[in-house]
């Protein structure tokens, strides 16, 4: 009687195939999982901008560095050695 | 220079240097947080006051509407979402428009009101409060469309200036708010109950989607709510889904789920029921709640009939109907 292991001795057709079933169920569980994510965090969020076109909008005054109210400067973060 | 809190609505955006909000228009330049849409929006209208909607303010005036780009919410049926989703830097339109040239422009168009709608106007916060103080100087009306998704203090500071609000509200559960706009609900019931406490005329719009938030329980929920936190005299809209943006997969909300919601809004107390965007019927009409009297009779956005007396009574049985009419 053959051994589970010789039984179940996996051919290298088999091995791609396995490898590409894998695949695909990762990327379905990223994609689903992904969904999630779009979900922004309720709180602490922030964006990249295109910082370049910002600033050139802004300086042929088609948009504004008007101060806002409304927020606080948050303290500088400490390094290792506890400097500012 | 180091990161800026944003503290204007509850995200509480941790903003680094060069970056921006969440809302993709409030960026931190120099260590200092910018409203890089003050005095320039991207859409510019006029509009009747019953397309807010708001049907218990000025019937029939012509509003000036203004929007920027940016927002705080990113629901996945925003009909704006070209504005709405995009910072500044992105779009192609836009207008030089500082409040004072918004306020004349209200008056040369004959306008009673202006309007901070299309995106959310939480996000261009500093420019509706200078835009609404000149505007309120010159006898304008200053009208908000907002999801109310901001924190109590700068609201209380902004409605000292805002005459009558239309807030969404979206659903009535935590869960469609974060899976549905990337928000939440509680502080859009704080804001709901704030512009009441403050005195603003306010109506709320609950936009009914199919599978999303049509189930009837769930409405009869928000508008118990409504009516116990609000107060039966407020108006409420059920407003029809059209397909829009990343659920454009869904149908138009029929109009059987609208006239069923209605009924349970009007059977848990509600005295003012409308319904929007479904052209023609007759929920779109203002009834007596007394005596069932019509008080205004309206079409789309048009009021074709209003038989309000002067004082904004019935004419049959004087019941004093909620709202600003004249
Ligand atoms: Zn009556």
């Amino acid at each position: 009687m053959k051994g589970l292991a010789g039984r179940l001795r996996l051919h290298s057709h088999d091995v791609l195939l396995v490898a590409f079933v894998g695949v695909t169920l990762l990327g379905i569980a990223g994609v689903l999982g992904g969904g999630g994510r779009a979900v922004l965090p309720d709180v602490g969020g922030s964006r990249r901008v295109d910082l370049e076109a910002l600033t050139r909008r802004i300086e042929a005054g088609e948009l504004s560095a008007r101060e806002a109210l409304w927020y606080h400067a948050e303290p500088a973060e400490r390094d290792g050695q506890g400097r500012l | 220079m180091g990161k800026v809190v944003c503290e204007l609505c509850p995200r509480r955006c941790a903003i680094p240097e060069g970056g921006a909000g969440d809302c993709r228009v409030r960026v931190n330049l120099d260590g200092r947080l910018r409203a890089t849409t003050y005095g320039h929006p991207s859409a510019v209208h006029v509009d009747p006051m019953e397309k807010k909607p708001l049907y218990h303010f000025r019937p029939g005036a012509r509003v000036l509407s203004i929007g920027t780009a940016g927002c705080n919410l990113h629901c996945r049926h925003c009909q704006n979402w070209q504005l709405s989703q995009r910072g500044g830097e992105e779009m192609e339109v836009l207008y030089e428009a500082p409040p004072e040239a918004v306020v004349a422009l209200a008056e040369v168009q004959g306008c009673r009101a202006i309007a901070y709608t299309y995106n959310d106007p939480i996000v261009f916060y500093e420019y509706v409060l200078d835009t609404a103080e000149q505007a309120r100087a010159r006898g304008l009306a200053n009208v908000l469309v907002t999801a109310g998704y901001v924190n109590r203090e700068p609201l209380r500071r902004l409605c000292a200036v805002v005459d009558a609000v239309n807030t969404d509200l979206k659903g009535f559960d935590e869960r469609f708010y974060r899976d549905v706009c990337g928000a939440s609900l509680k502080p859009v019931l704080d804001a709901l109950v704030t512009f009441r406490e403050e005195g603003v005329w306010q109506e709320v719009t609950h936009l009914v989607i199919p599978t999303v938030n049509d189930d009837l329980t769930m409405i009869r929920r928000m508008a118990r709510w409504h009516h116990d936190h609000l107060g039966a005299d407020t108006p409420l809209h059920l407003s029809r889904f059209q397909p829009m943006y990343r659920l454009r997969n869904l149908p138009p909300t029929p109009s059987e789920v609208l006239v069923r919601a209605r009924e349970e809004a009007l059977d848990v107390g509600l005295h003012h029921v409308y319904i929007g965007n479904l052209f023609g019927h007759e929920a779109e009409s203002t009834h007596c709640p007394r005596d069932g009297t019509l008080l205004i009779r309206r079409s789309g956005f048009r009021v074709l009939e209003n038989h309000l007396t002067e004082d904004g009574r019935c004419p049959v049985c004087r019941e004093r109907i909620a709202g600003v009419w004249s």
